[in-house]
């Protein structure tokens, strides 16, 4: 009997720390709602040797869904350039052939310049953004200076060039371009100088001479900056500011060339284009909104 | 949008002018000289620097009225222009300085050269370009002439150089002929 309470004793005595157990609330809170310490990792050395993004630098996205990390401090952006795309294009890739005639020339003799005839030019529109074109036209001068000791002759003569067009309005209306431009220009020609008359004062000797006929093979290089309207359906007129520079010419004894075809004359760094011109669409606009779609 | 396009067509009639405009870019003018005239120094054939020789007389022989390029002045360089209807030049210095000032001891450059007519520029125009084939010099004063290029052009850079016969002068006095630097020289006959 002793022994019987002994075991009920010890076998209560387990059942109440057990219940016991089970019922310990801690004021403090539930464990699983604790923050957590996380325990810094330990790094690899490659690990370390990465570039770790700042804690003031978030990622955000802009309108168009792109990630931009943002340095919260000191507002700076970044954006990703690897992932970047290229903005849309609206116009198709081969969008319109345009046909115009350079009018400068013809233009700058009724003002009194002795050189230049014309020329006319092919270009096709890329996306209407990219434009490579070609010229061809013919040149020549006749040119004698207000003192009248000299006449520069220059017979007509080819010139070709072949160049490409920027414009920076490539997602706007086609009707308007303002663009810049590179060309190559190539001519071959030749250019003499008559009715020389030169005194040398001391001796008190006139001298009349000739400078022979000479050939030259010219190619140069031209820089333009250009807008074009359309004006009136399908015709626009554009004109452009070039500055040029000689690349090749050759070597001549007698001196060398003053006027180039499709170049002008080497006293001035600067000449001009005006273009008017006819643009044959190839393929419409690509619709950009659901709007304008419905249209 | 429709301020840029209004820019545009406003720009574009604008360029109407552009012809006048660019054509008025033009004028720069002849920097070099119209004629192709050599330019000659004055050297010290001692210490080859230039010297400036004083008391000279120099013209052309053969020139109209005896007319001179300079007249018992002193000079470091002097134009030497050349006859564009000959094919030879010939200049004589007179030596004005007391003692030396015989006509006997003038010294006289002869130059042979080749015309070539040649188109320099827009503004410079059209001259004779010549190329000296040959030359040659007394030796009174004068102890050697050298070419500096053969080719005389409209270019003003010196083309010849003359070296005169020059000596250290000691204990000051007045050079009679030559002066270089700060040492004063005087003429070896």
């Amino acid at each position: 009997m002793r022994g019987l309470r002994c075991i009920i004793f010890i076998a209560s005595l387990v059942v109440a720390l057990s219940v016991g157990a089970q019922r310990r609330i801690t004021p403090i809170g539930n464990p699983d709602n604790k923050p957590k310490v996380v325990e810094p990792q330990k790094k690899t050395p490659d690990e370390a040797a990465k570039p770790q993004r700042p804690a003031s630098v978030v990622e955000q996205h802009d309108s168009q869904g792109r990630v931009v990390l943002v340095d919260t401090i000191s507002g700076v952006e970044y954006r990703d350039t690897i992932n970047m795309q290229a903005p849309k294009t609206i116009y198709p890739k081969f969008a319109a052939v345009s046909v115009g005639v350079n009018m400068f020339d013809g233009m700058a003799r009724l003002v009194g310049q002795q050189y230049g005839i014309g020329g006319v030019w092919a270009e096709l529109s890329i996306h209407n953004w990219f434009k490579p074109m070609v010229e061809f036209g013919l040149g020549s001068a006749d040119y004698t200076p207000k003192n009248e000791s000299y006449r520069y002759v220059s017979p007509t003569a080819p010139y070709f060039k072949l160049g490409l067009n920027y414009n920076f309005l490539y997602n706007s209306t086609p009707d308007y371009s303002v663009y810049v431009g590179l060309r190559y220009g190539l001519s071959s020609f030749s250019y003499r100088v008559d009715d020389v008359t030169n005194r040398e004062g001391y001796w008190n000797e006139s001298v009349s001479l000739t400078v022979p006929s000479q050939k030259a093979l010219a190619g140069y290089f031209e820089f333009l900056f250009g807008l074009r309207v359309q004006m009136w359906r399908n015709f626009s007129l554009g004109w452009e500011v070039k500055g040029h520079s000689v690349l090749h010419q050759g070597k001549h004894p007698m001196g060398d060339p003053w006027y180039i075809p499709g170049y002008g004359t080497k006293s001035s760094i600067f000449s001009g284009a005006i273009s008017l011109s006819y643009t044959l669409p190839l393929g419409k606009k690509e619709s950009t909104t659901p709007s304008e779609s419905q249209k | 949008m429709g301020k840029l396009l209004k820019h545009i067509t406003h720009s574009l009639l604008a360029a109407c002018a552009l012809p006048v405009a660019l054509s008025s870019c033009n004028a720069v003018g002849c920097t070099d000289n119209q004629n192709s005239i050599p330019l000659a120094g004055f050297y010290s054939y001692s210490t080859l620097k230039a010297i400036t020789v004083d008391k000279i007389t120099v013209g052309g022989v053969g020139a109209p009225n005896d007319s001179v390029l300079i007249y018992n002045g002193s000079t470091q360089q002097i134009y030497l222009p050349f006859r564009p209807l000959q094919d030879t030049t010939a200049y004589y210095i007179h030596y004005n300085t007391k003692g030396i000032d015989d006509a006997s001891l003038n010294d006289t450059l002869r130059f042979a050269y080749r015309r070539s007519p040649y188109f320099a520029s827009e503004e410079c125009g059209a001259m004779y370009r010549y190329v000296v084939t040959s030359f040659d010099a007394t030796r009174h004063l004068i102890d050697s002439v050298a070419l500096v290029d053969s080719v005389i052009t409209n270019i003003d850079r010196e083309t010849i150089r003359i070296y005169f016969r020059t000596a250290q002068q000691s204990g000051g006095g007045t050079a009679s002929a030559g002066q270089s630097g700060s040492s004063v020289k005087k003429p070896v006959l």
